[in-house]
């Protein structure tokens, strides 16, 4: 398979190929971070944690927050996440009790003239704990960390649309929020299913119109799609329910029934494979219906309306990734407070502990709730800065990551590079002297492509066909 | 003991109020305000200990300061008498007063979510207000979770309260923006067992027309509209809801004829 390169393929149209999904668009992770939490190791905990925030130069560079409590089982069928949370919806007073002891704890750390520029809040918090608890989730942040009200920070946080309320929309704008993201099923059959009854256009409606009557600056959908029984007229009927919606981002997710073993965090999906096929097929209806409605496709299936600030920085080459998917801020260091949350910094990547008690008592004992980590090598920051830019940029300069990173890439990761030539073959990059280039087909499977990069000595995810 | 919190009598509606309330002596057990103030949901006990962090404050005469823009936040308050307004000083240097607060309403939680204040209080009358400092709050909190959930509660009401207002305002047109003000006046009222038709308006029409987002003139234009409609009985300050319904009316965007 051949493809024409496209000059400028950062800003085209992305272009659909049956025959490269059915090889590429296999499940693993998105890669919205490297290296993803599967490859963290237990022998990274708490005390190296603590030992390396205590060890490390000062530092008073912007951050970022994410704050995680137990999802809600509903909207973790929608992430395609794991099902293992469910059983642990713990008391919100003594979850808030223990974040509120977790941030103290962290806050020793952490230098009181940073400015937390971008804060997540996961896992519909204002539905676990109410708008009382909510209220106190912020002061307590606002207590430990210098948080920012700058127009261009990013505040944003999850909503099961089912259990929020217009006074909730109200609360969360009042609180500093500016970016609302909304779970979004299957609108047209949910009255139909067991497993989300509750939400209708109706509803979601009333709480989009009191979102824009705040003025919330970005509301993105996280739509789920593959449901089953979900065909492409089915398909069709829920787009036209979110568009008359007009969210500014849609972020899409194949659903999947519950996995036996999976990692929620990183985006890391497991959709059974038996589905496949037919999943392709409500893939191509979405990305045809929306860019039919100017919705521009960004990557890791992500879609942004034309004059989203997110749209001009896929122009303007400045995207960058969080957890969250695309950002337009600079990455700031992130730290995480909650169950199973995530901190990233330049050097150190860690997950808190995913159990709800375990969490609590090592909090109670005064340390960190590390539950996994690692120090990053020089191999890993490699992979890292290439897996990025391919992510972000849609290309790799080699040259500038070679002085970033020193020494020939080329050679540092040869069986990497010998892997991508076949991609080139299949026409999903393009290699233009020190620069390569994703193309038009291969823009709809980035994660593809950066798993080529992906470290080999770690625990590759099963099943994954290798580039042949 | 007798404590009437509304010190400014109606000359529509003479009330039974006898004398203004800077009581000083009064603790939360017996204040009258409790039932619509914090200590909804805490027993006898429990009210005591409230009461031990809770600062009385000299009342605060007309056009002084409560708390200032950027201070850092240490308090929130509760009017017990008078009104106060909130203001915030834009990037501009204009003032924007950003509402008005009377007895029973708690302020201050501007605070909450960002550690400092994004706005400052000045009384709008001689004024009596609890401080409830939020270092001791927080510890007197962990004795008492019913406490600090009633707290956080009451905190996301009125947070979520004021922006609701601000969407209504923004959206509305100069009579809608009037009326809706008037009507959140006259439910705070019945709130307090006062008259919701017959009340006092403790602040300018400058300052109306700052919150309203309207000019001085247009304020005055939208009164004597309401009052030729007969919806409204005006004398300056004073004001008497004759309709009730025609003003929700008014509120809503359709004309009433």
């Amino acid at each position: 398979m051949k493809h024409a390169h496209q000059a400028s393929c950062i800003v085209s149209l992305p272009v659909w190929d049956i025959a490269l999904m059915r090889k590429y668009a296999a499940p693993g992770p998105r890669y919205t971070a490297y290296p993803t939490t599967l490859q963290f190791s237990e022998e990274f905990g708490s005390s190296a944690w603590e030992a390396y925030l205590r060890e490390r130069p000062a530092t008073v560079a912007e951050l970022s927050l994410d704050i995680q409590v137990p999802p809600c089982p509903d909207m973790d069928h929608y992430r395609g996440g794991s099902s293992i949370f469910m059983q642990r919806r713990a008391r919100p007073d003594s979850y808030l009790a223990s974040i509120g002891k977790e941030m103290k704890l962290l806050a020793r750390f952490v230098d009181r003239r940073r400015r937390v520029t971008q804060l997540h809040w996961s896992g519909d918090i204002p539905g676990f704990l109410g708008n009382a608890g909510l209220t106190w989730l912020m002061h307590e942040l606002a207590v430990h960390f210098s948080l920012d009200d700058a127009p261009g920070r990013e505040y944003s946080v999850d909503l099961d649309p089912r259990a929020t309320t217009l006074d909730a929309i109200a609360l969360l704008k009042g609180l500093g929020f500016n970016h609302l993201r909304f779970s979004i099923g299957d609108i047209e059959q949910e009255a139909k299913r067991t497993i989300a009854p509750k939400q209708t256009p109706a509803r979601l409606t009333a709480l989009m119109a009191a979102a824009r009557g705040h003025r919330v600056d970005t509301i993105s959908f996280d739509l789920a799609y593959g449901f089953p029984g979900q065909d492409a007229t089915a398909m069709t009927a829920t787009l036209r329910e979110v568009m008359a919606l007009s969210p500014e981002r849609i972020t899409l997710h194949p659903f999947s029934q519950p996995p036996q073993e999976s990692d929620h965090h990183d985006g890391v999906l497991r959709p059974d494979k038996s589905a496949t096929e037919d999943r392709l097929i409500l893939l191509r209806t979405i990305l045809d219906t929306l860019g039919a409605a100017g919705y521009v496709y960004l990557g890791m299936d992500q879609l942004v309306k034309p004059d989203d600030r997110l749209a001009q920085a896929l122009q303007e080459d400045s995207l960058h990734c969080n957890r969250q998917g695309y950002s337009a801020r600079p990455p700031a260091e992130i730290l995480g407070l909650g169950v199973s949350a995530i901190s990233r910094t330049p050097d150190v990547c860690c997950q808190n502990l995913k159990s709800g008690n375990i969490w609590e008592a090592r909090i109670a004992a005064e340390q960190l709730p590390v539950h996994r980590g690692l120090m990053l090598s020089a191999d890993d920051r490699l992979r890292r800065d290439v897996i990025t830019q391919l992510m972000c940029s849609m290309g790799v300069d080699l040259e500038q990551t070679a002085v970033r990173q020193g020494g020939n890439i080329e050679i540092r990761l040869a069986d990497e590079f010998a892997a991508l030539a076949l991609l080139e073959e299949d026409g999903l990059v393009h290699r233009d002297g020190a620069r390569i280039s994703v193309t038009a087909a291969g823009r709809l499977l980035l994660p593809g492509i950066c798993r080529v990069f992906h470290a080999q000595r770690h625990a590759e995810p099963r099943s994954l066909p290798r580039p042949s | 003991m007798n404590r009437e919190v509304a010190h400014s009598p109606s000359v529509f509606h003479k009330t039974s109020m006898t004398r203004c309330s800077h009581d000083f002596h009064v603790n939360c057990n017996n204040c009258r305000l409790s039932s619509i103030c914090l200590p909804l949901a805490l027993d006898i006990n429990e009210i005591d200990q409230l009461d031990r962090i809770i600062q009385r404050s000299r009342p605060l005469q007309k056009g002084d300061h409560l708390y200032r823009q950027d201070e850092e936040f240490r308090s929130v308050y509760a009017v017990r008498s008078g009104s106060v307004k909130g203001y915030s000083i834009t990037d501009n240097g204009q003032e924007q007063v950003t509402g008005f607060y009377f007895p029973g309403e708690v302020l201050g939680m501007d605070g909450i979510a960002k550690n400092h204040h994004a706005s400052s209080a000045r009384a709008l009358e001689t004024s009596s207000v609890c401080e409830i400092p939020f270092d001791q709050f927080g510890e007197l909190s962990q004795r008492l979770p019913n406490l600090q959930r009633h707290f956080f509660q009451l905190m996301s009401q009125e947070i979520a309260a004021d922006q609701q207002m601000l969407m209504q305002l923004s959206k509305n047109t100069a009579d809608q923006r009037v009326a809706t003000l008037l009507l959140s006046i006259s439910a705070r009222h019945r709130r307090r067992k006062l008259s919701a038709a017959n009340f006092r308006l403790p602040m300018s029409r400058t300052d109306i027309g700052n919150y309203l987002g309207l000019t001085v003139e247009t304020v005055s234009r939208v009164f004597s509209r309401f009052q030729k409609l007969g919806v409204l009985g005006v004398d300056n300050k004073e004001i008497a809801i004759v309709d009730p319904e025609g003003l929700q009316t008014m509120a809503n965007g359709t004309d009433i004829n």
